[in-house]
């Protein structure tokens, strides 16, 4: 007991020397992978709600091109807006990226992005899918669809969104918490197009079709949808996450429906970028939010995330391009944001948890 | 010859006040700037909504607090009263749950008792047509309590080792007829009533802030209704203000301390021969399943099942490089705690510091982790300005260091105040004799009775920043990943396969500090 006491004594000073080492050698490994050091070049600092994995071969692509490096950080969005609208002229930070038109309107809103005036931009990006005042552009796209298992369900009798509010679905659909911006975006788009009453009369009737409890995420409602044994044999989706599932595994049983077809549109949403308002490099933010929006970035950043480029004149995957061609809701995207609110509140009311 | 006590005059404790200030001055600043948004979201959420989160809340810090103490005290009475084969395998066992952060174990839980999991899978493969969703209230108690049972087993565990054995064979002789569910009620538990009260207090605070867990089970409690006000609403001051005054509501009734005196008669006994028989088996069988059923494997499948869906070659260089920083700052964390709560334990034992000043420091342990951690940030990024400073990576390491100690430093010097409650008040005047000086005394007496408490709460502290994302996700420097912020990172978004390893590496270097753990320190 006395040696191993000793031993734990003599051995943490030199692990903690080992460790306060380490920890400056990551940095400066971090730094050669990622470009993450600012010697000489220029460096653009970026806040990003996506997990690392799915920006970081985009930034290498770019430093490799133009040899413009990257300071990256990530977490959730709110707390990314949180910090930058504390920091304020302070800032270091020249882009903001995200996931979901409300978390971009909403930094938009609070003051946090410039306004970008880019031909370039414009051009790529298509108007519906970025803010009018060009604080923000979409850059790649996601439907958030219905999907069905097929030996539960025939195709021919989904229909709409709104259908899935029906009787018939009592005991059958599962959906993701309301919690999820996702979801709160999907109620926003249809506020846009629909009564609210009307609307609260069909999340209501989601609330009482449910066949479980509300699922975390999009992959244990897709993985129930495909269970046998599981009730679930209908859920809406990001069409993303059923790409993950079917590349892990080519014969999984579970399809996409493309709703509303004939009225309203598939329900869509991007992921954005944006500069900030105090970038001290708008000119480089700028270029390299031009680069991404063109064709030699838009198939990298989609397929990352087996997402639809944002630039109609880039072609899709080929495992995205199976799920084949859908009319997409022509909402314009900030308006997700505007009535994120209203979404939540009537959701609440609905119980949809 | 006349002796002097060198005792300076009762003075105000201006060390603990400093401290305190500190501690609780970014939580006032926010709070003073957060009241008035406070009445712009409470319209989005129903009236009912509230009051069940309210009663999902104090439900979920009763049940896990029962919970805990239960099996906490199930375990440490089992394992100090009874002798077991591979005896420090079951002990360490007992403390498992210290290396695992809760959402991993709300995870690893759902993962076997899923429609989709080991077990309901085995029940359908063997014929039973089940589907049953496990995700509810109880599960969660549940998974929070077993998760937070070894404070429980910690504080009992060292409080029946000082109990007097020859006590309650003197009452045995008084009472032979008395039973012995009767014994141990009148005699034992009261004498147990006070770490059990303070482990209580840990773990309803540790449940309070409780948010990944909760999430992952899909249960609306306050937190998470304070945290869906910020990420859903962008609402961070209204979430500020929900959670003070949610604070309020159930946090000061436990600031009260739970620390009571013990019995001044009581002393150290180590029952070296242990008997063995009927409990003793009923007993071996409920640890067995409970560790086995509770803990290890539901862990391990999980862990399994991640690597199973990894594709692709894994990151090493990234994983050894966040298991350095990981542990770097950990240490060095605990050490921050240790050396600053010494300090001030040690003042506030000579000082006799009122119990609410005591109390205030300890404030943010009370407070859930992402807001004390943006608290925190938004007076950083108020100092930068007022001192016309730029942010660095110097500055964001200091500021997270700060917060994790202001944090964490509770841990060690909450069980430090346990151990010098059980000291007799004339130990202190004796020593005082003896030694003349208050460096004698602290260098002789304090340190030599406290040493172990400080090094197990190290290690305990440790095993808290290893498992810590709240904070450590908010304040962490550029470019700085650790292994809980990444494993948080990645099953947040699905990406289970990829956070399998920095997960196992996780558990691994938590059992390894668990391991450092002295058995005799650990038990104490």
């Amino acid at each position: 007991m006395q040696t191993k006491r000793l031993a734990a004594r003599l051995l943490l000073v030199p692990f903690f020397l080992f460790t306060a080492y380490g920890c400056v050698f990551f940095s400066s490994l971090n730094a050669t992978k990622t470009g993450l050091t600012s010697e000489g070049k220029t460096t653009l600092s970026l806040y990003s709600a996506r997990v690392p994995e799915l920006i970081s071969p985009v930034l290498k692509a770019y430093t490799k091109k133009t040899g413009v490096q990257f300071k990256l950080h990530t977490d959730k969005a709110a707390v990314l807006a949180t910090k930058l609208e504390a920091e304020g002229a302070s800032s270091s930070v020249d882009l903001f990226l995200t996931v979901d038109a409300g978390n971009l309107w909403a930094a938009a809103e609070k003051g946090l992005l410039a306004p970008t005036q880019s031909v370039v931009l414009e051009k790529n990006i298509p108007a519906n899918y970025r803010d009018s005042k060009g604080r923000w552009f979409g850059m790649s796209l996601r439907a958030r669809t219905i999907v069905y298992a097929a030996k539960k369900v025939k195709a021919a009798s989904l229909s709409t969104y709104e259908d899935l509010g029906s009787s018939k679905w009592a005991g059958k659909l599962c959906l993701r918490t309301s919690k999820k911006v996702y979801n709160r975006s999907l109620v926003a788009g249809m506020l846009a197009t629909t009564d609210a009453s009307k609307v609260k009369q069909v999340v209501t009737g989601w609330a009482d079709n449910l066949a479980t409890s509300v699922f975390s995420n999009d992959t244990k409602l897709l993985q129930a949808i495909a269970d046998p044994a599981s009730p679930c044999a209908v859920g809406v989706v990001n069409t993303y996450y059923l790409g993950r599932l079917v590349k892990k595994d080519s014969a999984f049983p579970v399809n996409i429906h493309w709703p509303n077809q004939a009225s309203t549109g598939v329900h869509v949403n991007v992921s954005g970028i944006g500069i900030t308002k105090h970038s001290k490099n708008k000119k480089a933010a700028a270029a390299f939010m031009e680069w991404l929006s063109g064709t030699e970035a838009q198939g990298l950043f989609a397929d990352l995330n087996m997402e639809f480029p944002a630039n109609s004149s880039v072609s899709a995957s080929t495992l995205v391009k199976k799920w084949g061609n859908f009319t997409a809701s022509k909402v314009p995207l900030e308006q997700l944001g505007r009535l994120q609110l209203a979404a939540v509140k009537l959701m609440n009311e609905a119980k949809y948890k | 010859m006349r002796l002097s006590i060198n005792r300076p005059a009762a003075r105000f404790d201006y060390f603990s006040l400093g401290v305190a200030f500190c501690v609780a001055a970014p939580i006032a600043y926010v709070l003073f700037h957060s009241l008035q948004k406070i009445s712009s979201v409470l319209g989005v959420y129903p009236a009912e909504m509230w009051v069940a989160a309210v009663l999902k809340t104090a439900g979920l810090m009763l049940g896990s607090a029962a919970i805990a103490l239960a099996t906490g005290t199930a375990s440490a009475f089992l394992l100090h009263r009874y002798k077991w084969p591979m005896q420090k395998l079951w002990k360490f066992s007992a403390v498992i749950p210290l290396a695992v952060p809760a959402h991993l174990y709300a995870l690893a839980a759902l993962s076997y008792l899923d429609p989709q999991g080991y077990l309901q899978s085995f029940l359908r493969e063997a014929g039973l047509n089940i589907y049953w969703d496990p995700k509810s209230f109880v599960l969660l108690c549940l998974t929070v309590g077993i998760s937070l049972s070894p404070y429980c087993y910690l504080f009992m565990l060292g409080a029946m080792r000082r109990q007097d054995l020859q006590l309650e064979d003197s009452a045995k002789l008084l009472r032979p007829k008395a039973r012995w569910l009767k014994g141990l009620w009148g005699l034992r538990l009261a004498l147990l009533a006070p770490p059990a009260a303070a482990s209580i207090w840990f773990v309803a605070l540790d449940s309070f802030g409780n948010l990944g867990a909760s999430v992952v089970l899909g249960q609306d409690t306050l937190m998470t209704l304070i945290y869906d006000t910020w990420t859903g609403l962008y609402s961070f001051e209204s979430a500020i203000s929900l959670s003070m005054v949610s604070l309020s509501v159930f946090g000061f009734l436990f600031f009260i301390s739970s620390n009571k005196a013990m019995p001044q008669n009581t002393q150290r006994s180590w029952n070296k021969s242990k008997p063995k028989g009927k409990t003793a088996a009923f007993g071996f069988l409920f640890l067995g399943l409970f560790f086995l059923v509770s803990t290890a494997l539901p862990l391990a499948l999980f862990i399994l099942q991640s690597f199973r869906q990894l594709t692709g070659p894994a990151n090493l260089q990234r994983l050894i490089s966040q298991l350095l920083y990981s542990t770097g700052l950990a240490v060095v964390v605990a050490m921050l705690c240790a050396f600053f709560g010494m300090l001030l334990v040690f003042n506030q034992h000579r000082l006799k510091t009122p119990r609410w000043l005591v109390e205030i420091g300890y404030t943010a342990y009370a407070l859930p982790g992402l807001i004390y951690g943006v608290s925190i940030y938004l007076v950083y990024v108020a100092g930068l300005e007022l001192f016309g400073l730029q942010q660095s990576i110097l500055f964001s390491f200091l500021i997270l260091l700060f917060a994790l100690s202001a944090k964490f430093f509770a841990v060690s010097s909450k069980s430090v105040h346990s151990i010098l409650s059980y000291q007799p008040a004339e130990l202190m005047e004796s020593a005082l004799l003896l030694h003349k000086s208050w460096p004698h005394y602290f260098k002789c007496v304090f340190w030599r009775g406290t040493r172990p408490a400080w090094f197990s709460g190290s290690i305990l502290i440790i095993l808290e920043v290893l498992k810590e994302v709240p904070i450590t996700m908010v304040l962490r420097p550029y470019g700085f990943q650790s292994l809980s912020t990444e494993v948080f990172d990645l099953t947040a978004e699905g990406f289970y396969g990829r956070a399998s390893l920095p997960a196992l590496a996780l558990v691994c270097l938590g059992f390894l500090f668990l391991y450092l753990l002295d058995p005799e320190s650990r038990d104490s």
